[in-house]
């Protein structure tokens, strides 16, 4: 979209009303300006629809001159001034209720060292037959680049709720090529990446277009940041460039992120021969959003606990569990415990059947909660007993889990328990 | 950036006598439609119109400056249905079509404080001694944000041309004061 007109100043009049409404310190870089305007007057003029008088001074200064055409509803006129320039009635406060005027003033090579014009074309409406509208065109007999805008409400104030908006126009000539937006930093949102970045200050952009390095999809963005699909476990740089109808500027190249996949192994323990007593996952990354260990246990032990600690730490630790062994169910509770538990091998010993269990932790690197980690977990013996149970562990810690540690059993060739990681 | 295109309906065929833009998007602060637009006329009737959000009761007002090339002409009517944007005397029985180009803004269309109010220029020139310099102006007696316009052609039987076209604006203001 183009840059051509583009909005500077915003007034609307609140709560008492103001007589005059003024914008000071107009930038010269434009080549003309528009004001529209939406008023009413707090006052009536000897209780008629519309107060006159209303004028317009630039620069603080009461001279000009104008002539204007008008429509009454139901006939015409025409008219002249040679004193001030002259904005035309509006609607006073016992027209219809919340009936604004509408009008537009258009003020061309307003920073030239000439004469300027400004033409006005304003409706002010009622529900009857007559009604005004007027085109104005109004003289400053001035050669002065324009600085100031004042808008003077003929009678009464400006009523709450009449606004203002100055916009400046460039010609074509006017219009370069875009400044370049500052790089921000990107992050790997699992097969996604985040472009973050700082346009510069009215940088004549109509969007920003992001590139990546290596090449992935080409992503058109109107603000920061820009989300460009990528491929997991590759190592990403990324640009952004403004663009606009005359071309492109680019910033400087990101830092590089690694991205990963949704749902990741992240290590794998394997038993394959003689036994473990202990199975330690350390250094977890700390870019997924929550983990997950997935046991097969193969193990002789019964009576016992598979247990489970967090960053080698033993205390802190609440567990609970819901069992059933297939005649009955039961649970359990305990805290201010040592560890939590992936589950529990029943007093039928097995070589052959294994124990599974999948341990859930959400949220592992957020250091504003407490971790807490749901299992599933059980062993069927085919009739030999069995153990199924649900179980919940809360470690009540506010550090990122960086090590898991599985211990309290002898773990035989065949184990393998996995983590993985999920973003 | 402070105009933006929000749609377009371009006339397709000769059976078009009204058409809506709906689900006008709220974050802008006005609205304008540009639009460059035949009429082919087979009866006389009305001028053409709009309405705002498919209201159709007596809650419109319109008024008019017109200038033909030989005199100047003033008119308008409170409680009235539509808001016209073009008023030209179409001719019963014509087969030929007139170019008209209009401009109809609508400033704080979204605002729930104020009557809708439309100031619209339009022109045409025919060529044949037939032409006109309008100045419309029209409100709607409702705060309700305009979420629809609709245009229609004027007059029963008549029909916007193919490839007449209407396009649709958004117009954003400042969070700067200048004050």
């Amino acid at each position: 979209m183009s840059v051509f007109i583009q909005p500077i100043y915003t007034q609307v009049v609140g709560a008492g009303g103001a007589a005059t409404v003024t914008f000071n310190n107009i930038p010269q870089g434009f080549m003309d300006l528009i004001i529209k305007f939406s008023v009413r007057s707090t006052s009536s003029d000897s209780g008629t629809n519309w107060v006159d008088g209303s004028g317009i001074q630039f620069n603080n200064t009461t001279i000009g001159s104008m002539t204007q055409l008008y429509g009454t509803g139901v006939g015409a006129g025409t008219g002249r001034g040679l004193s001030a320039m002259y904005m035309g009635v509006v609607n006073s406060n016992v027209s219809n209720s919340n009936t604004f005027t509408t009008g537009e003033l258009y003020i061309p090579n307003y920073t030239s060292g000439i004469f300027k014009q400004a033409i006005l074309d304003t409706v002010a409406e009622v529900n009857t037959a007559n009604a005004l509208m007027h085109s104005i065109a109004n003289h400053w007999i001035n050669s002065s680049p324009l600085t100031s805008i004042k808008f003077l409400c003929g009678n009464g104030s400006w009523a709450q709720g009449s606004s203002f908006t100055v916009y400046g126009v460039l010609n074509r000539a006017d219009v370069l090529s875009p400044t370049a937006p500052t790089i921000g930093t990107i992050t790997d949102q699992a097969g996604l990446l985040s472009v973050a970045f700082t346009p510069a200050s009215n940088d004549g952009a109509d969007s920003y277009k992001v590139t990546t390095n290596p090449a992935s999809n080409t992503v058109y963005g109107a603000e920061s940041p820009v989300v460009v699909p990528v491929t997991v476990g590759t190592s990403y740089t990324a640009q952004v460039e403004a663009v606009n109808s005359l071309g492109s500027t680019a910033s400087n190249t990101s830092s590089a992120v690694t991205t990963y996949n949704n749902y990741s192994s992240i290590a794998t323990m394997r038993v394959t021969s003689g036994t473990a007593n202990s199975i330690t996952f350390t250094n977890i990354p700390q870019h997924y959003q929550h983990l997950q260990v997935r046991a097969y246990s193969m193990t002789t032990n019964t009576n016992a606990n598979i247990c489970v600690n967090f960053n080698g730490i033993s205390t802190g630790y609440a567990r609970h569990e819901l069992t059933g062994d297939g005649a009955s169910a039961s649970s359990y509770g305990n805290f201010n415990d040592s560890v939590f538990t992936m589950g529990w091998l029943s007093s039928t010993s097995s070589s052959t059947s294994p124990h599974v269990g999948i341990i859930d932790v959400l949220d592992y690197r957020n250091t504003d909660k407490y971790k807490t980690a749901r299992v599933i977990s059980g062993r069927d013996l085919n009739g030999s007993g069995g153990w199924v149970q649900t179980l919940g562990g809360h470690w009540r810690d506010y550090s990122p889990v960086s090590t898991i540690t599985l211990s309290q059993i002898t773990w035989s060739p065949g184990t393998i328990i996995a983590l993985y990681g999920i973003g | 950036m402070s105009m933006y295109p929000i749609a377009s309906y371009v006339v397709s065929g000769s059976s078009t006598t009204t058409f809506s833009f709906t689900n006008i998007p709220q974050n802008f602060t006005h609205l304008q439609i540009r639009a460059s637009w035949n009429a082919q006329v087979n009866t006389s009737g009305n001028s053409a119109h709009m309405q705002f959000n498919s209201d159709s009761a007596a809650n419109y007002s319109y008024h008019y400056l017109l200038g033909t090339g030989s005199g100047v002409v003033g008119g308008g009517t409170g409680g009235s249905n539509v808001i016209l944007f073009s008023n030209y005397p179409w001719v019963s029985g014509s087969s030929s079509a007139y170019t008209a180009s209009s401009i109809m803004e609508i400033l704080d269309y979204s605002n729930t404080s104020k009557t809708k109010v439309a100031k619209i220029s339009n022109g045409y020139d025919t060529g044949t001694g037939i032409q006109g310099s309008w100045m419309f102006s029209g409100a709607w007696y409702n705060t309700a944000a305009i979420t629809s316009i609709t245009l229609t052609s004027p007059g029963s039987g008549n029909y916007f041309t193919n490839s007449s076209r209407f396009d649709l604006y958004g117009i954003s203001t400042s969070s700067a004061t200048g004050a």
